[in-house]
């Protein structure tokens, strides 16, 4: 991918990232499990 | 050097999603009525307050998490408790550890404020001061109500070197 439309990605993905995490079920929970296994696992 | 060029996109997209959703939950949770499983909320707005003598704290053995407020700064998360003694105890792991002591400010903040907060279990607060235990003969009841429900491998010396810290939930006393 050029890097041009690299760029154009990452400013769609923080644009629809906050709208999945908000407005669909289950998104969020998924995300907040995930990352609190990751910290429970590598926080000792 | 495209193998490379690859890579760093696939991880700098996966670093996009992940700042950004960390950053849109946090925001979003900050004032809210009560935690997410992860993230801190604000204080408790719903729910009836418990008024009249010191329930029995023994249903709380079939409760995995409960909800915990503190009053200075204002901020609730969930947590585990144990009872023991008819008190009830909540720990805070990792104290230690360099991401505990971002993960669990709210312990420090206890520790350097008054100690008061509030519990929320099955919608019903309860007005609380957080003491700090760090040794004692209560700690054996404790210690052995966190084996049963929560880590089979706890003892004695994780709350006594401190990384794990223990609050007993005494009554207010307003």
């Amino acid at each position: 991918m050029t890097w041009k439309n690299y760029f154009i990605l990452c400013a769609a993905l923080i644009v629809l990232t906050p709208l999945l995490v908000l407005f669909v079920p289950g998104v969020a929970d998924l995300f907040e499990t995930i990352v609190l296994v990751f910290l429970s696992t590598t926080a000792s | 050097m495209k193998i490379l060029k690859i890579l760093v996109q696939i991880v700098g997209v996966l670093v996009v999603v992940f700042a950004a959703a960390l950053v849109t939950l946090r925001v979003e949770h900050r004032n809210a009525d009560g935690p997410s499983i992860l993230f801190p909320g604000g204080a408790f707005t719903t729910g009836e307050v418990y008024e009249g003598p010191e329930p029995d704290w023994s249903f709380t053995d079939d409760i995995q998490v409960i909800e915990l407020q503190i009053d200075d700064p204002v901020s609730s998360r969930r947590t585990w408790i144990m009872e023991s003694g008819g008190k009830i105890y909540v720990p805070s792991g990792y104290m230690r550890s360099f991401l505990g002591r971002i993960w669990k400010d709210w312990a420090f903040q206890v520790v350097e404020g008054d100690g008061s907060g509030e519990i929320r279990i099955n919608g019903v607060r309860y007005p609380r001061r957080l003491i700090r235990i760090t040794g004692g003969p209560e700690l054996d009841g404790i210690v052995a109500k966190m084996r049963q429900k929560y880590a089979p491998g706890a003892n004695r010396q994780m709350i006594e070197s401190g990384d794990v810290w223990v609050f007993e939930l005494a009554p207010r006393g307003d």
